[in-house]
This record gives structure tokens, C-alpha cells and sequence, in this order.
């Protein structure tokens, strides 16, 4: 199976890069190919501490661990692995620079840091143009299918009056995710040549989800983007929704693959 | 459309906490669960709001400034009611109260351990100011410190989501009528709406308590009266706040107005007054 990925990413407006909370992997805006091919995408909860790096660990580990073929919640043990080893790290460290841990962040990192994750698997059937796809997700970051011209696959959102502030999230901290396997949803569809996959967080998807419902071809926007490979018309054309409040002052983060 | 500026690091809110300090407030709340005093149970809630604001605006690089935070107390003075390194201070950025507690305070707190159980774990609490009950009711002297903060922050931040005044009393002004220092805070409003202003009666009387009303028909004297006239019409949002978090059916025209508080609506009013607010941070 062959692809050619595209990502994009952007801050809310006012903040730095630095303080950009979603994730997405693998970072590349390339063509890949291979048997299997993994894609994640999360989105850190801006109201915890580190969610950003945590929607980071999910991301990746959902991507090289090739999670689709694990229980979920082998999955997950080993993102907390990962965290507790990244955040003891984070103390020492604090500890070297004599910038020690402040109340208000020992009670945000006790409180757990959340994210959303969507996480895609492409799985490419040999000698063949076309292939199928599983997903995973927890929480409002979307997967939407286009082929020739038509949106075939929303998910796990379906409406844009689906979206609230309160999507359900993972936890760093396992006591948080008792009900995780209760929110997880899991779905597979095909794959044609020609189709396209786009993986968003929230606010886009949800201008997405608009569009369509108004009964417009919101991917013919994402296409236009793709100039010279570079990230401006993208950041320009977010500035311009956002001016215009078409979407919501969020990091915005998308991922779109085209399948060869 | 009213209340819906966002809030941000360049567009900052304000809470303002007006605590009356008088005498009287060493009495313990007339009617609810709690024994605790009235100076007490104010304190603690605001001190735990305070820091629930800062847990709101820490972010993984420090905490961001998206509030402005005042805490006046009136009694035998009138003036700001840090203690500590904020001591004098009017009106200080979050970050500053999140970084400069009076002090903080070691506690055990219980938490899910995951598997049914709770485990014990050690939390640090700041504290930034401690009960006082002392002196007479000088309401009015109060009110206009707090209109000429607002009057400031306001003049500073023109487009701002317009600052909230919680004020708590228990009793009587001694220093005249505080319906035009109230009507002067009420009316002073950024582009995007005027200050809300909350009164909050903390009574030590037995009768029952009343939250949020819509009329002044039921309130039991002219000076309940008074501070339901001076408090501001709740929001559409609060409403809806109010009845999804604590299923409070209000009516339209419902005030931030409670009479004879018990320490929960005490801490329904500082929800109902902040929540709203801390949802349009971005």
C-alpha cells in the first residue's frame, strides 16, 4: 500500500508554539508505504498540566507499539509506563535547575493530565489496489472518509451538534480511566484507491461537520491548501476562520492521507 | 452578544471578593450543616476558590494571566485582605496569587486508588488570607474601593469579559446607604457587558434560606431588599449553570442575590458568579 501523507498544525491564536497541546504522529508530511501503516492524532485538555506531552506519549505509542493489534488496555499500561518514567525525569530535572515543583502544579500532575486519541491502522491487502482500515478513539478527535466526491465514514463524531466541552478523555492516572473501555470506540471500513482520509481534532472537525451539513465539499478547502508543501496557507486560512469566527479559537491539528 | 468575549493572556477577566470583616461574622451561619463560623466558612471558600482559579489557568509553563484577582475585606479597615507577600495589594494577576501565598499548608487528602480503595496522599494548600471578625460594617467605604478597582482594570482592558464581584456581609452598612456605591459598580461595563455584582447575606437568623430570587416578594427586610436591588441579573449562561450543576429551576430576572447563606450556597454562588467565566478561557 502507498500513501502520501500531509500534516498541518497550528496553535490557538495567542499562544506560542510552545504551548501547542495536540499531537499527532508520525510527524512527517511524506509518502509512505508498507503492509501496515499506523496514524494518530490527540488532543490534550489545556485545562491539565502536560497534556500536551501526554497526548504526545499516546500518539507515538499508539504508532510504533502498531496498538491496533493490541487490547486496549495493554496499550495503555505501557503509555503509563512511559509517563511515569518521562515525568520522574521532569522532577529531577526541575530539581537540577533549582526550579522546583510549585503547589499548583503537584496538584495539577495529581489531578492526572487528559487527552482524546484517534488512532488509525491502514492495512493494505497485497497484489491489491485496495485495502481496509481499522480506527480506535476516545473522545472528539475525528477520522472522515472522502471517496470521489462523497464523505463515506464520520467518526466517532456525526454531527457537528455532537461536539461540547466535554468530550471524554484519557488519564495519565489509571485510577481516572475506569470507564475507559466503556467510552472506546472502534470501528474498520475499506480502502479504495483514490480515497482520501483526513484525521482532525475538534474545531476543524467541527467546521468540517458544518460544512457538510450545509451541504458543501469542506475537503475541496483541505485540498486547496497542499501549495508548495508548505504549512502558510494553511496557517492563513485558519487566521481566516477564526477572523471570521467559523471555528473555534483552538490548536488545530490535520492529518490527510491519500491512498495511491 | 453580551458575555461572550474570550478570555486570554491579552484580553484578562477580573474577580473581585468583597468580604465583610465586621464583628458579627464570628457568629456561627444560622442555618445549615455547619457549625462553622460565618468569617470561617467565607474564608475557606474563597481561599478554595482562589486556588482553584490558579489550577485553572496553570498551564505546563507556569500560570497564565488570564484573571486579575482583588480581595477586599471592610470591618475595622477597610482595604485589600492578602497577607503575605500580597499583603496591601488591590489587584494582583493570578499568577502572582498562585506564586505568593501567605503560606502553604501540608494536608491529607484521600483519592481513588483505581481498584475500589482510597489511598491517603499528601497535598501542599496555600493559603492567602485568614478569618477576621472585627469591628463595624463600613459597606460603603468598601464598595467604592472596589468600584474604583473595576473602574481602573476596565479603563485598562476595554474589550474584556466583564470583571464579577462576589461580596459577602452579614449585617447592616454602619457607614450609610450602599445603594449607589452598589448601582455604581452594576453599572460600569466593558464592550462586552456590565460588571455582575453577587451579594451574598451570610445571616445567623434561623429562617430559611432563599437563592437566586427573581422578586424582592418574600425577602424579609428593607435591607434584604436593598441587596437584592443592587445585585446584577444572572446571565443566560449562569442560569443555565446553575440548573445543570445544582439543578436550580431560576426564573427569568433571577439576581445573584442569596439570603441568610448556608456555607453550600456560599459555594453555589462563588460556582455560579465564576464558572461561566473560567469557561471562555482560551
Amino acid at each position: 500500500m502507498k500513501v502520501r501523507v500531509t500534516s498541518y498544525w497550528l496553535p490557538k491564536a495567542g499562544n506560542t508554539q510552545d504551548e501547542y497541546e495536540d499531537a499527532f504522529y508520525p510527524k512527517l508530511s511524506k509518502k509512505r508505504q508498507g503492509k501496515q501503516l499506523h496514524f494518530a492524532i490527540a488532543d490534550g485538555a489545556s485545562e491539565s498540566m502536560l497534556s500536551g506531552k501526554w497526548a504526545e506519549i499516546l500518539v507515538k505509542k499508539f504508532c510504533k507499539l502498531k496498538a491496533s493489534r493490541m487490547d486496549f488496555g495493554d496499550f495503555l499500561e505501557k503509555a503509563y509506563k512511559t509517563w511515569n518514567f518521562w515525568k520522574r525525569n521532569y522532577f529531577d530535572e526541575r530539581e537540577k535547575c533549582n526550579k522546583p515543583i510549585q503547589w499548583y502544579e503537584e496538584m495539577g500532575l495529581q489531578a492526572g493530565a487528559f487527552s482524546t486519541l484517534l488512532g488509525l491502522t491502514l492495512i493494505g491487502f497485497e497484489e491489491k489496489s485496495y485495502g481496509e482500515w481499522k480506527a480506535i478513539a476516545v473522545g472528539d478527535s475525528c477520522l472522515l472518509q472522502v471517496r470521489k466526491e462523497c464523505l463515506i465514514h464520520k467518526f466517532p463524531i456525526q454531527n457537528s451538534s455532537d461536539f461540547n466541552n466535554r468530550p471524554f478523555l484519557i488519564c495519565s492516572d489509571p485510577a481516572r480511566n475506569n470507564k475507559i473501555l466503556e467510552v472506546l470506540k472502534i470501528t474498520s471500513g475499506d480502502l479504495h484507491f483514490g480515497d482520501q482520509l483526513y484525521l482532525m481534532t475538534d474545531s476543524l472537525a467541527c467546521w468540517f461537520l458544518e460544512r457538510y451539513e450545509n451541504e458543501q465539499a469542506p475537503w475541496s478547502f483541505l485540498r486547496g491548501l497542499d501549495i508548495n508543501g508548505t504549512q502558510r496557507p494553511f496557517e492563513l486560512w485558519i487566521t481566516e476562520l477564526r477572523a471570521r469566527k467559523e471555528i473555534r479559537n483552538d490548536d488545530v491539528t490535520l492529518i490527510r492521507i491519500d491512498i495511491n | 452578544m453580551p458575555y461572550t468575549a474570550e478570555i486570554n493572556r491579552t484580553n484578562p477577566s477580573c474577580f473581585l471578593f468583597m468580604i465583610d470583616q465586621s464583628g458579627s461574622m464570628a457568629d456561627p451561619f444560622g442555618v445549615g450543616e455547619s457549625n462553622k463560623r460565618k468569617a470561617e466558612g467565607v474564608t475557606e471558600a474563597i481561599n478554595n476558590h482562589l486556588r482553584e482559579i490558579a489550577l485553572k489557568c496553570a498551564r505546563t509553563d507556569g500560570v497564565r494571566d488570564y484573571f486579575y484577582i482583588g480581595v477586599i475585606g471592610y470591618g475595622a479597615q477597610v482595604g485589600s485582605a492578602f497577607t503575605g507577600p500580597l499583603a496591601g495589594k488591590e489587584l494582583v494577576p493570578i499568577s502572582d496569587v498562585a506564586n505568593l501565598p501567605a503560606r502553604v499548608e501540608e494536608r491529607v487528602k484521600f483519592v481513588e486508588d483505581g481498584a475500589g480503595g482510597l489511598v491517603d496522599q499528601k497535598v501542599r494548600v496555600p493559603i492567602w488570607f485568614d478569618p477576621i471578625a472585627n469591628g463595624g460594617t463600613p459597606m460603603c467605604q468598601a464598595l467604592s474601593m472596589g468600584g474604583r478597582i473595576l473602574k481602573k482594570f476596565i479603563s485598562d482592558h476595554p474589550a474584556c469579559f466583564p470583571p464579577v464581584v462576589i461580596h459577602y456581609t452579614d449585617g447592616e452598612s454602619t457607614d450609610g446607604d450602599p445603594t449607589v456605591a452598589m448601582r455604581e459598580i452594576a453599572n460600569l461595563s466593558s464592550t462586552d457587558g456590565n460588571v455582575l455584582l453577587f451579594n451574598c447575606h451570610v445571616s445567623s437568623i434561623r429562617a430559611e434560606p432563599i437563592a437566586f430570587p427573581h422578586s424582592h416578594v418574600g425577602l424579609p427586610d428593607q435591607y434584604a431588599r436593598m441587596l437584592f436591588n443592587g445585585a446584577s441579573e444572572l446571565t443566560p449562561i449562569m442560569c443555565e449553570f446553575a440548573e445543570n450543576e445544582y439543578g436550580l429551576n431560576l426564573l427569568p430576572g433571577a439576581k445573584g442575590f442569596t439570603f441568610n447563606a448556608t456555607l453550600v450556597l456560599v459555594i453555589q454562588a462563588l460556582n455560579i458568579g465564576t464558572r461561566p467565566s473560567l469557561a471562555q478561557l482560551r
